[in-house]
């Protein structure tokens, strides 16, 4: 299926849940949350989030600001 | 001392956290500026690859209060997203609610900005939101359960300083106990002062310390001004007149003549 991290597309099995994205991308989860199709998923249901086609995720981490 | 949602300050200048030469100067010019508050933001994981790694195991260092913002957003699904990711990410409640409603002056959009904060606030946020300098949309905040104000003295990043002193006196004095901050747009220490002479709360500030030729230093510049315009307000402006008055004694001025 096919499905977009942080707007970029990307091609994925069926089943994979947002913890499984996380992992791939090799960042420290503790550092990160995330949105998918503009709604955030809380850290505790990562695991049970499963990823459907099409789906649009955002993965962000601290960063400096005004 | 002053307190803004429930804790308890000395100082009154906020300080982003962006555009500084390395982060590094970013730390010391925050430890110059004695904030105990500093903005934060959020980004695409990976959008700035190393370096969101320095600036937030300095950041995590620092005995500062964190309040992350909701830049970039324009629209109100938008900044809500981002400020439930920002609570989860930074632990905290706080929320600088950002809703951009023209890209090229960074004009907040009034009515986003009222619809996102009635949102928030019944989520459990304390919502600091930034806003321009509008009596009207100051009463909805409040309305919407915000607790203080943030409106901008000038477009961010602009360095104007006050462009709009009367509407920012009118929000301050139909508000008197309601801790209003100046929010964006001064580019000088004397801007600060003057915002504090006002009888404004506090003052945040990013850009004008950030882009400085040393931020450091002017960092500690509009500490000083900060303070100053604070003891100023404190102590009582003169009302101004549009004529002369002698400060030196009249009585006894040699030479003088009833005649003259």
């Amino acid at each position: 299926m096919k499905i977009l991290v942080n707007g970029k597309p990307q091609e994925a099995s069926g089943g994979i849940t947002i913890k499984d994205i996380l992992a791939k991308m090799g960042a420290d989860t503790r550092y990160l949350a995330v949105a998918v199709n503009g709604d955030f998923v809380p850290r505790s249901e990562h695991g049970k989030t499963e990823i459907r086609d099409g789906d649009d995720i955002e993965v962000v981490s601290p960063q400096a600001g005004g | 001392m002053w307190e803004i949602a429930g804790t308890k300050l000395q100082s009154r200048l906020m300080i982003g956290t962006a555009r500084y030469p390395s982060p590094e100067i970013m730390q010391k010019a925050i430890e110059a500026s004695g904030a105990e508050i500093v903005t934060v933001s959020l980004r695409r994981q990976g959008s700035q690859p190393g370096a969101q790694n320095v600036f937030w195991d300095i950041l995590r260092s620092m005995p500062v209060k964190l309040l992350p913002n909701t830049a970039g957003c324009h629209s109100v699904k938008e900044a809500v997203a981002t400020a439930q990711m920002a609570r989860e990410l930074f632990g905290t409640n706080w929320i600088k609610l950002e809703v951009i409603g023209d890209d090229y002056n960074l004009q907040p959009d009034p009515f986003g900005t009222v619809e996102a904060a009635k949102i928030l606030t019944d989520d459990g946020f304390e919502v600091f939101p930034y806003m321009t300098d509008d009596l009207v949309l100051a009463e909805r905040l409040l309305d919407a359960g915000c607790k203080m104000l943030m409106p901008w003295a000038a477009p961010i990043g602009s360095g104007l300083g006050i462009i709009n002193p009367m509407a920012l006196k009118t929000i301050r004095q139909r508000f008197p106990g309601v801790p209003v901050i100046v929010d964006a747009g001064l580019g000088k220490p004397s801007h600060a002062a003057l915002a504090m002479e006002m009888g404004f709360d506090g003052v945040l500030l990013n850009t004008a310390v950030a882009m400085a030729e040393d931020p450091v230093k002017m960092a500690q510049a509009f500490a000083q001004a900060i303070n100053a315009g604070r003891l100023g307000y404190e102590a009582g402006l003169m009302p101004s007149r549009d004529f002369a008055t002698p400060s030196t004694p009249v009585v006894g001025t040699p030479f003088w003549h009833e005649n003259r």
